[in-house]
């Protein structure tokens, strides 16, 4: 597990404390798992940006920065976008964007680092239901109640983002948008103790990004971020499936949907559609109807995956290069991100005979 | 350009790029098929109680003759195979076929298996439409045949088909007819143990029979995607050339494709070589050089070097590859086309300079 140097938690509750002056709006926290050192992370992506400046502190180093946009219909000469943001060192493999830009700065200037770490550094991605999980139990660990004040869920049918407003705990909504085709992909929770009153206010989502409202940066980071951070790091190695020297020892991992989801050729087309938002991606279908075969490949690491569906309902995803675990990953949320979560299992080939049930 | 020839530009783009992905379709259909029979064999008799599969060979070579695939048992027994999709009548050009058949059947192997009154079966898969249409060429070819001349091995014809209806997986339903001509496999065929089914109490002596197209079949070809006949170029540049140039892009390059979207990598078909994805299949350097040059013809490289290790500068451009199959395949359709078009109008140009001055192109 993760711990937090007393200067990075000085740094939290610096943050904390304008959030409570209102100085200003919230203060948003964001995960990157880093899997090389992030002063290589910083030298390879600094050029992203017009300018940059960096200064290291005790928690890891503080970031100036200004974008140049490019001309649009409002600003014919294009505009510039600037702000700041910390970068707390956790661990080798775990820095923490702390920023409290406004939206704009934050979707022109932050984000478009935070799309662009990979493969230097990945997005934690974890489940609908482990997220639900990963709220649940914090509160319960603290004797809180958890209120989802505000959700939104991607749904698979119609590919777009739907909003629930209605008042209930976290994994009653989550339940309840999976009933519906639905994965949750954010909430806002209210987290209130015994007495009804509120402790912490905050959204939170499946790549760990939390923004808080009202209550400490340090419990939000210490009780949700975190313990997402290392419920994705455990998984991490799921994906480095070696290449086998004969097909039935030949193991896949298997992103697997109910039965049904992926029988017609449309809903093919959609998983392909899906990988293919992510930069860097590309996807040649080698054969579509009825079965799908094709070939992922990751322009960022050089790897290429070959992805199969013959039963209807899983994925198999197998490596044709040595290095595909981090695409095979970046794949995997991809495709729970833009098209529908399933479950994940590791398994042999020549265990998956056609009519065998790909199980829990 | 007028509206009307841009239109008619773009239905023969359409054509070309139809007609790529056809011969796209068909290498990759047989691969399929021969796959899946490959994983069929290994499963039924190359592990087990029956085990008795000695080897499965993908890109047998009868001195000289290329047949799709070669079985051998420690029966001992052999089988030759070959597939294809339509059969040809000998009037319309079968004939080669069926004298290919004739000579696989002919065919002995050194040392020859003792205690056989042939050297090994022949078996031929054809698509349901046509069996009888093998079986009764194949009869003729025997019955026209020198009585002189050794008869050759029996010639089995299976007819294939897809099965559709299962919605958890796809076969390939395989039906042995009893035509005239047609012959059933040699007895004993994959194991002397009688109490192990046979060929042909699975495949004769049956309505029908699927091979399944499971995750193991489709694996099969994962490290060599290659079959014994030659693959169009566009397969293996998806498949094998462009896999491979984006496994050697360095880090800086990788930096620039991610920075600004584009790079330019310069690239000796040596290095191509030293690829991960190429080694399973580093003979066919035939193939992969042509591929090479399907990819100039994309516009997507150009060659820089010449000579025993030509060097190439080869364009990534990440807005146009989230596709790379469709895209190659309308790059080159589009090149075939303006080749044409130049081509036409240098012969246009040439007639009407005698008759009157050519005709100005219309600036758009």
């Amino acid at each position: 597990m993760y711990e937090l140097s007393s200067d990075i938690v000085r740094k939290l509750d610096e943050a904390t404390d304008a959030v409570e002056r209102r100085e200003v709006a919230g203060a948003r926290v964001v995960p990157i798992v880093l899997r090389r050192r992030l002063t290589d992370l910083i030298r390879r992506r600094k050029q992203l940006f017009h300018e940059w400046k960096e200064r290291r502190t005790p928690y890891g180093m503080d970031v100036w920065f200004s974008r140049r946009l490019r001309p649009s219909a409002k600003t014919p000469k294009g505009r510039l976008v600037t702000g700041e943001f910390a970068l707390l060192e956790v661990a080798a493999d775990l820095a923490l964007i702390v920023s409290t830009l406004n939206s704009d700065a934050y979707t022109n200037g932050l984000k478009h680092l935070l799309r662009r770490v990979y493969p230097l550094a990945t997005r934690p991605f974890v489940s609908s239901s482990t997220l639900a999980d990963l709220i649940s139990d914090m509160a319960a660990g603290r004797g809180w109640r958890d209120v989802s004040v505000a959700a939104i869920g991607y749904c698979r049918e119609t590919r777009a983002f739907r909003h629930e407003m209605q008042r209930q705990p976290v994994r009653d909504a989550a339940l309840e948008m999976a009933q519906q085709s639905r994965d949750l992909h954010r909430a806002t929770i209210s987290f209130r103790d015994s007495q009804g009153r509120e402790r912490l206010r905050c959204a939170f989502d499946r790549y760990g990004a939390a923004s808080l409202r009202q209550g400490s940066l340090h419990t939000m980071v210490e009780e949700l971020v975190l313990p997402l951070v290392a419920a994705f790091c455990a998984k991490s190695h799921e994906f480095d499936v070696a290449i086998a020297a004969e097909t039935p020892e030949q193991k896949s991992v298997l992103l697997v949907y109910p039965e049904g989801t992926l029988t017609e050729s449309e809903e093919l087309e959609a998983v392909c559609g899906s990988i293919r938002t992510g930069d860097g991606l590309g996807v040649s279908v080698i054969h579509l109807n009825p079965y799908l075969h094709a070939q992922v490949l990751d322009y960022f690491t050089g790897a290429a995956v070959d992805l199969t569906v013959v039963d209807g309902r899983s994925i198999a995803l197998v490596p044709r290069t040595s290095n595909s675990g981090p695409a095979i990953e970046r794949i995997t949320a991809t495709i729970f991100r833009f098209f529908g979560e399933g479950r994940i299992r590791v398994a042999e080939l020549a265990a998956l005979k056609g009519g065998h049930d790909p199980g829990d | 350009m007028t509206l009307a020839t841009r239109e008619q530009d773009k239905g023969r783009v359409s054509e070309e790029r139809k007609k790529l992905r056809a011969q796209y379709s068909n290498y990759e259909n047989a691969v399929t098929l021969i796959s899946s029979i490959e994983n069929w064999f290994h499963h039924r008799w190359g592990s087990g109680d029956a085990n008795s599969l000695k080897d499965f060979d993908r890109f047998p070579d009868y001195d000289g003759l290329k047949p799709d695939f070669h079985v051998a048992f420690t029966t001992p027994y052999l089988l030759c195979g070959e597939v294809t999709k339509t059969f040809r009548p000998p009037d319309q050009g079968g004939h080669k076929d069926v004298e290919q058949l004739v000579r696989f059947s002919q065919w002995r192997p050194t040392p020859e298996p003792v205690s056989r009154s042939s050297a090994l079966d022949v078996v031929l898969l054809v698509s349901t439409e046509s069996d009888d249409v093998a079986a009764a060429a194949v009869l003729r070819a025997r019955q026209s045949s020198d009585p002189s001349e050794h008869p050759g091995a029996p010639i089995v014809i299976l007819g294939y088909r897809r099965d559709r209806e299962r919605i958890d997986r796809e076969d390939y339903i395989v039906k042995w007819r009893p035509h005239e001509g047609n012959s059933r496999f040699s007895e004993p065929n994959v194991s002397s143990d009688p109490s192990v089914e046979g060929l042909n109490e699975l495949l004769t002596k049956t309505t029908h029979h699927p091979i399944p197209v499971d995750q193991e079949a489709l694996d099969v070809t994962r490290k060599n995607p290659f079959i014994n006949d030659d693959p169009p170029p566009l397969y293996t540049l998806v498949r094998v050339v462009w896999p491979a140039l984006n496994e050697l892009l360095t880090d800086t390059e990788r930096d620039q494709l991610r920075l600004e979207g584009r790079v330019e990598k310069r690239v000796s078909f040596s290095q191509l070589m030293s690829a991960s994805i190429v080694q399973a299949v580093s003979e066919r350097q035939a193939y992969l050089r042509r591929a090479l040059a399907f990819l100039v013809e994309c516009d997507s490289a150009s060659q820089v070097q010449k000579g025993q290790d030509p060097e190439y500068l080869v364009k990534f451009d990440l807005t146009e590859l989230h596709a790379e199959l469709d895209y190659f395949a309308d790059k080159r359709a589009r090149r075939i086309v303006r080749g044409a078009k130049r081509k036409t109008t240098r012969h246009k140009g040439a007639k009407r300079q005698r008759a009157k001055a050519p005709e100005q192109p219309k600036l758009f």
